[in-house]
Parts: structure tokens; sequence; C-alpha cells
């Protein structure tokens, strides 16, 4: 077919020139050039679009990208993150090493892992090489370098930091339960009142270490790679505790919400008393939208929630990884992370230290209100690390033969 | 020369879904060079039989498939043969444009938002009927059976199959037939049971077939409605080419081929129930019944088969009031104030808007101009060659899901996935079929003597064409281009495949905004996407008015 040779052709002249531009800038270790190569460049950005605070925060980035770099940023508005990993994998299977439909991804935990693995990430680190990383520090926050205890090798950068938090509805719930036990005795006297997202949802998955590790007393096994540990042993107390909520959860276990919008949907219907989120101001926003009543606040377990950091990446055959490095660089300045911060855009807590921000970046990030349903610092300080990555594909295919077959 | 570009073009829209076919059954036998395996084997096809809830998943496909378009086709036939008056058929056309348009993501949302506990029906009635404050923990939606799906589908396809029947009867000479069941001493019901409804059956089996293998493989709809432990076959498949562990695509590889399975079972079955029905229709004929009593219920059927119907109204109704609505929460029958807060966004679908409108035009358009390609120079031999027929229907007789991520790759290797170019290609694929079954009977009928006229008038072949030709056509051409365009814009897998979320429309954006709990920014977006094909309905309908008001009479003969 000759249109096929010929889009051959083109790629192999764009790999040529981006080759041409991409060896010299990260052996220089010189923003500059990265600079002048992204420069009317495209950076197509494939970000999970489910959730309008997210998709407004890329909105903003994507205008100040264009008037300050010259750089075009289109937000591919993913239901999953998988399909994108699904994507860069069928332009592998079909050898497409340059000129990928994708640029940037957001990713973390397991989707990162699994890409490393296959071999479908930028095959040189070049996050340190970013001028913004030097406002980060990887000794006080070692989850940057870091992600579910997998190295990321310099091969995502840090975009934003998230923790579990329970809502609920204060004017229908006064005291809400604070651990894994208090949890299973509050379903078993309130019946149909409680649900999570349907593993493998993040979400749900989530949820489940969550209680894995209050119940496990956090064992430190779930910290190595799974291959290590007794599964059966570790896990068992997360089974019988989901074997006695299920009866008595929304829809009596048969049913399970799709994702955390749809969860808190469902608070918001009062159909459910407690809802979970991976970011502590998801609550605040959502009532300033009107989702959530005015009522509904927010708190931790006792022990500590889970948190992580998410990052974005760049895959091994990005049609523009100068302008994506330059869109991750961005990301990772004062400027963007505060704005990411606010919220009345995102609310996602900043992956920057403190200490390496001049006072006025400092202040910036103090003066920001917190929304009426947000916790304070000090309240979300109790945080309990993620499990080593191996667990999540092994925790999900347990839950999936033990409830997925709807008995 | 000119029959061999007729085969060449069929054939050329036959190919992507073959291509996709090879691209899924090659890693169903274990062979994937991206993840280093390239020897056959049989291990994808064991871990993939081994799936929890498989069977369960199938059973569910297999049984809100056929009884979805088993109830669709039979409430289709129940409101024809109420509608007495060919004026009341066209009527009930022109409501069924818009409604044919309505996207299954608007449908199900709106069924999930009326049926559910904390849903609008309970809403109105609470609490002063029910008491109250809070919504029951009983639940109906998602169902365990299926039901709720089942009640989407017919919602979405009765009215598809309705219009379809509606253009087939317009070719028939219905008050002559049921002139001759009065004279048989047969009631309503009866001659359109007997006389009618078999010819017109014959006449959009293929649509049905179509709408069978749709409901057995919908994954949009079944997100929402279908219950999720496990899901239908369809979603269980997704999920599976949705898998963070990318060795997870093998086994759901074998799962899109088994689909392929299920609807050949489907099929087999289907087949089973005609010959059933059509045995059952004999022995009435012959025992003589004339089914006067079943008159008396016909009216009270009809209303039970415009019921889906009206929720889909219903759905788009609750929609429109949430993009509006600020803080919204049960009890309260309706929002406690308004605000245009989600409407503010308008400007960042707009581009959304434009790419569903560009692609559906050009799609539809060209389809047109494929199809008349093929009924100036190969009718015949397509009609007569099952081979081009069926490389023509292919892509609407696999299910979606066995052949996009084949496909995905086959565009990929090609380099040009997510251009627009093979946007605009893969979306014809899907129109070609409706255009073809549309515009080829009525070439075949088109009154040949006003030809023979205006050749004898000295009209060369073209002048022909423009002049005779297109507006003794332009009732089905029109109807055709605004199927193409309804279809179009509802296609949701095929855009998010063939794409790669490089070009997005209005749909993929309505249905992620849905299936993520933002009923204000979904309710936006479904109103801008309706917003298109009410366009088009509308320009093509004054166009139809004003252009060729007085022509289109002459069709037929009459």
């Amino acid at each position: 077919m000759p249109k096929n040779s010929f889009y051959h052709r083109i790629c192999f002249i764009i790999s040529g020139l981006y080759l041409a531009f991409t060896i010299t800038p990260t052996n220089a270790g010189d923003f500059n050039d990265i600079q002048k190569a992204a420069k009317g460049k495209t950076v197509y950005f494939n970000a999970w679009g489910g959730d309008a605070k997210v998709n407004s925060y890329i909105a903003w980035a994507k205008k100040t990208l264009l008037d300050s770099y010259d750089v075009t940023l289109v937000h591919v508005k993913l239901t999953d993150t998988a399909s994108a990993v699904s994507r860069i994998l069928a332009e592998k299977a079909a050898g497409r090493t340059t000129g990928g439909s994708i640029d940037l991804l957001w990713v973390n935990g397991e989707n990162f892992a699994a890409m490393k693995h296959a071999g479908l990430l930028q095959n040189q680190p070049w996050v340190t090489s970013l001028p913004n990383w030097r406002f980060t520090d990887s000794k006080t926050l070692p989850a940057i370098v870091s992600d579910f205890a997998e190295p990321t090798d310099g091969k995502e950068s840090p975009w934003g930091r998230a923790q579990l938090v329970f809502s609920f509805d204060s004017a229908r719930l006064q005291t809400p339960p604070k651990s894994a036990s208090e949890l299973a005795n509050y379903i078993a006297k309130n019946p149909g009142r409680f649900t999570f997202p349907q593993p493998p949802d993040f979400i749900g998955m989530s949820f489940l270490k969550q209680i894995l590790i209050e119940l496990s007393g956090v064992n430190p096994s779930l910290y190595q790679p799974v291959s290590n540990a007794d599964f059966d042993a570790v896990t068992e107390p997360l089974w019988t505790w989901l074997d006695a909520a299920k009866p008595n959860l929304w829809r009596s276990g048969r049913a399970y919400p799709a994702n955390y919008p749809v969860l808190r949907q469902l608070l918001g219907d009062g159909e459910i008393d407690i809802a979970i989120a991976f970011n502590p101001a998801d609550a605040s926003a959502a009532i300033a939208r009107g989702e959530l009543p005015n009522t509904v606040r927010t708190y931790i377990h006792d022990i500590g929630t889970l948190a992580n950091v998410h990052f974005l990446a760049i895959p091994f055959n990005a049609s523009t990884p100068e302008a994506a490095k330059l869109v991750a660089n961005f990301m990772l300045s004062p400027e963007a992370q505060v704005k990411k911060a606010d919220t009345t855009v995102w609310g996602d807590p900043t992956v920057l230290a403190m200490p390496k921000l001049s006072d006025a970046q400092r202040i910036a990030f103090t003066e920001l209100a917190r929304g009426i349903a947000t916790l304070s610092d000090a309240d979300l300080g109790r945080t309990l690390a993620e499990p080593h990555p191996s667990w999540v594909p092994r925790l999900k295919a347990a839950w999936i033969s033990r409830y997925a077959s709807g008995n | 020369m000119i029959n061999s570009l007729t085969t060449l073009t069929a054939l050329l829209f036959g190919l992507p879904a073959l291509l996709g076919l090879i691209g899924i059954a090659l890693p169903a036998f274990g062979y994937f060079p991206a993840l280093n395996k390239t020897s056959l084997s049989g291990d994808a096809i064991r871990q993939f039989l081994a799936t929890p809830g498989l069977w369960q998943a199938s059973w569910l496909s297999l049984k809100t498939g056929l009884i979805a378009t088993g109830a669709s086709l039979c409430g289709c036939f129940v409101i024809l043969a109420t509608s007495s008056s060919s004026s009341m058929m066209a009527k009930q056309r022109r409501l069924l444009g818009p409604l044919v348009a309505i996207p299954h993501s608007t449908i199900a949302v709106g069924i999930v938002f009326l049926l559910a506990p904390s849903g609008w029906l309970m809403r109105l009635i609470s609490p002063s009927l029910t008491g109250l404050n809070e919504p029951p923990i009983w639940g109906f939606v998602p169902d365990t059976f299926g039901f709720a799906l089942i009640l989407g589908l017919i919602a979405k396809e009765l009215p598809f199959l309705l219009l379809l029947a509606l253009s087939a009867s317009a070719t028939l000479p219905l008050p002559r037939l049921l002139a001759i069941g009065a004279g048989l001493g047969y009631g309503q019901f009866t001659s359109w049971a007997f006389i009618v409804l078999p010819i017109i059956y014959r006449q959009i089996r293929l649509p049905i077939i179509v709408v069978l293998v749709f409901s057995l493989s919908v994954v949009d709809m079944a997100l929402l409605l279908a219950p999720s432990l496990p899901p239908p076959l369809a979603v269980l498949v997704l999920n599976g080419f949705h898998d963070a562990d990318l060795a997870a695509r093998l086994p759901a590889s074998c799962g899109a081929l088994w689909q392929i399975g299920l609807v050949l079972i489907a099929l087999l079955l289907w087949r089973l129930c005609e010959r059933l029905v059509g045995a059952a229709i004999q022995f009435c004929r012959w025992r003589g019944w004339r089914g006067l009593l079943a008159d008396h219920f016909l009216g009270f059927l009809s209303m039970i088969a415009i019921l889906p119907m009206l929720i889909g109204v219903m759905g788009l109704l609750a929609a429109l009031i949430w993009s509006v609505a600020n803080g919204w929460f049960f009890p309260a029958a309706f929002p406690a104030s308004f605000s245009l807060l989600h409407w503010q966004d308008i400007a960042s679908y707009l581009p959304l808007v434009s790419n569903s409108f560009l692609l559906a035009i050009c799609a539809a358009f060209f389809s047109v101009m494929v199809v008349f390609l093929w009924l100036y120079h190969g009718r015949g031999q397509i009609q007569q060659n099952q081979f081009l027929q069926a490389a023509i229907y292919l892509p609407l007789l696999v299910p979606q899901i066995s052949f996009l991520f084949g496909l995905q790759i086959g565009l990929s290797w090609a380099g040009i996935d997510g251009s627009w170019p093979a946007l605009i290609y893969i979306h014809m694929i899907f129109i070609l079929p409706y255009i073809w079954l549309i515009l080829a009977p009525a070439f075949g009928k088109m009154d040949r003597r006003h030809d023979h006229v205006a050749s004898s008038l000295g009209l060369g072949p073209i002048r022909r064409f423009l002049r005779v030709h297109l507006p003794l056509l332009a009732m089905p051409i029109s109807a055709a281009l605004f199927i193409g365009i309804a279809v179009s814009i509802a296609l949701y897998l095929p855009t998010i495949f063939v794409s790669g979320g490089r070009i997005s429309t209005i749909t993929v954006e309505a249905v992620s905004l849905a299936a993520n709990g933002s009923r204000g920014p979904a309710g936006v977006a479904t109103m801008l996407q309706l917003l298109i094909p009410l366009i088009c309905f509308g320009v093509i309908w004054l166009f139809l008015k004003y252009r060729f008001g007085g022509l289109t009479n002459m069709q037929g003969g009459k």
C-alpha cells in the first residue's frame, strides 16, 4: 500500500528529527533546549477524566502552557488509565516505536509497575533533570521516588499527593466509625447503608488494602513482594471481614458502584451514609458544586489511612517527548502546584517540600482556603504506606474469584 | 473494470472487521509478540475458561439480548398494528426521528435516575405518600436479572425498529392488504399479524439481527444498567482489555471470540423462534382464527409498548433538569435552586460538538456517495453475491468488542490511527449497511418511466441523475442521511478505539461523564449531543419541504 509506506516514511523522518533533538538536551541537562524543541508542539495528555475538578484544572494548565510556552496540551479524557496502557501496548505490538498516540500519562501504582516491566516507558531517566525537581525533597517524602514501593527510576514525575478519606453527612450520622472493626459494627447495625467501589476499581482496591492493613496490624510482609508471603494467611482477616459485611452492604453486596464519583453521588442521594475518596478536598469541592449537602464532613481512621503519590509518565514511543517533559516540569512548578492545591480548583495536595520554596511561594500555599469539609494537615497527619504493588493483582484476583460470580 | 470497482469498495468496507478479527484470533491462541509470546498455545483459552463468573456472564448476555430484541420487535408490531392511517404513520415517523437519535448512555442514565430507590419516581411520592425521608434500602437498578438493561435496550431499539418498519410499510399497498384481511373476516390485529407483519418482518429482518447482535454485546448501557457481579460478557471482555496486567489481553481475546460464539447461539435460537412463530401463525390461519377479541387489547398493549419510549423521554427531561440543578437531594421532587454553573463550561464542549458534527456529516455523505456508486455500477452484482453482501454487513453482524482491539493494532500498524480519515472510514463501515438497506430498495422501486421521458427529451445520464433521480429519491436519501448521522453520533466504542483519544466526540464525553456520576455536566453534554441530530433533522426536513415538496408524491407511480 503506497499510503502505508508514505506514513512510515514520515514517521522515520519525524523520529530522526526527534533523535536529533532528544539526545543533546538530556545529556547536556540544559532545559532551554527542551523549551526550544517543545515550542509549537502538541502534547496529548492522557488522564482520567471522570472528575470535573481535575478537568478544569487541566484546562487551566492548558491555557497557561499555551500562553507561556507555546505548547498545546490536549487532555485525552480516560475512563480508565489501564485503557491507555492497553493502547501503548497495541502500538508496541504494531511495531510503532515513535510517533505514538500518547505523550504524557497520569499514572501510578500497578499501572506504572506494569508499564515499567513491559518496557512501555521512556528508556532514559528524565525526571531529576527537570529544573523544578529542586523544589522536591525525596528524603521527607520518599513516595516521590518510590511508587507503591516500586522504584520510579526517574521515569515518572511526581504530580500530587493523595490520601484516603471518608465522608459522611453530619446531619444524619453523628459519630462515624473510625476503624475497620467499628466500621464492621456500623455495617451490621445499619444494613444497606455502606458500600465501596467495585474492585478492581482503584479506590475499591485501596479500600481493601486499607482494611487489610488495619486488620493485619500493619503486617510487614505487605511491604515485601507478595511471592515472599503466605498470601492466604495474611489476607484471611480481610475475607472474614468482607464475608460478614457483605449481606449488610448496599444492595446486599450484589451490586457495587463503579467508581468513587458514583459512590459520592450515592452519598448525595442519601442511599448510603459513608463515602470514600482519595482526595482530602473532594467533599468540599462537591459541596461547592451542589453535589453534596453542606452538612457533609470528612474523617480518617484512627490508625491512619493509605497515602500515595500520583505521577506523570512519558511512554517509550511518545511523539513529542521534549514537550511532554516541559509539561511535567510545569506541573511541578510552585505556580501550578498552588493552583492544584486550591480547593476551589482541585484541592490536590502538593508534592513540593515547603522548606525548599521561597517565602512568597510558601505563603501562597499557607494562605489557601481549606474548604468546609476538609481536615487540617494535623488531622491528616496519620498515614499508612501503600503495600508493595505485587499485592494488588493478587488481591484483585482473590476478590474477583470470591465475589465476582455474584453468589 | 467498473464491476471490480464495486467489488473493491465493498471489500474495502468489510476489511476492517476482518482484520480486527485476525488481530483478536492471534492473541486468543497465544500469539502476541509485544509481550514476547510468539508461539501458539492453549494457555489463554484455559485461563479464559477459568474466569470467575464466565457462564453467568454469558447467560446474562444471551438472556438480556434475546428478551430485549424480542420485546422490542413485539412492541414495534403492536404499535404498527394500532396505527390505522398512513397520515398517522407519517406523524409517527417525524416523532421517531429525534427519538432514535437519543444516545444509549442518556437513556441509561435516565433509567437509573428514574427507578433508583433515591430516584425521581420515589422523590415525587416521598415523603408525602411513602413517609420516607431516606431512600429505602431495597433497590431495583441494577437488578441481578438484567431487567433494567432489557428496559434500556427496548427504550433504544424499539423506536429504531419502528422507524424502519414504518419505512418498509410505506412501500406496501397497505389499504389493499388490510381490505383483503377485512374481506376474510379478520379483525385489525389479525389482519396485521397474518398478512402485513410477515411481509414487513422479511424486509427488516436484517436490522433485527443487527439489533440482536448489538443487544448481546452492548457496553455503554451495560456499564450503567446491568449487574456487575458478574457483568454481561462484553463488559467482562472489555475489563480484560483494560486490565493493568497486560497479559490479561490474551484471555480477553478468547472472550472476544466467545462473544461471537454467543451471537451464533443467539442467532440459532432466534431462527428457532422464527420457525415456531411462523408455524403458530400457519396453525391459526388453518384453524380459521379471526381473533376479533384481540382487537380490544390492542390499545392497552400499545400503551405498554410506548412505556419504554416514555422512559427515554423522561430520562432526557431529567438530564435537562440536572444540567441546571444546584443541589437536588432526596426527597426533594425538584432541585432546591437552579444555576447555570454547569453551562458555563459550554465553551470546552464546543470543539467536541463540532468534531461530532463534522464526523457525522462527512461519514453520512461519503456513505451515500459510495452507495450510489454501487447502485449505478453494481447493484445486481452486490445483490446476487452473498460474499459482497456479507462484506458490507460484517461490521454490524460481528460484535464490536470482538474486532475493535484487533482493528486498533491494524490501524496503528498502518500508522493512521487517531487520524480524521481513519475515523471517518471506520464510522462509514457502521453507516453503510443502513444506507444500503434504505437506498437499494428505493432505487429498485424508482419509477423508470420518468427516466425514459427524460431520456427521450435528450437528457444525458448525469443530468438525468441530477434532475430526475435525485428528486425522485429525495425522501429515501434524506432518510438515509439522517439515519447515517444518528448512527455516527451514537458510536461510542469504535470512536474511542480508533481515535486513540486524539479526536474526541461529545458522545464519548457524555458517556464518560455519565459513567463517572457527574449528572450536571453529563446533562449539559447530553443536551449538546442531542442538538446535532435535531439540527440535521430540521435542516433535512425543511430542505425537503421547500425544495422537493411537490415531487415526493411521484414516488411509486401514484
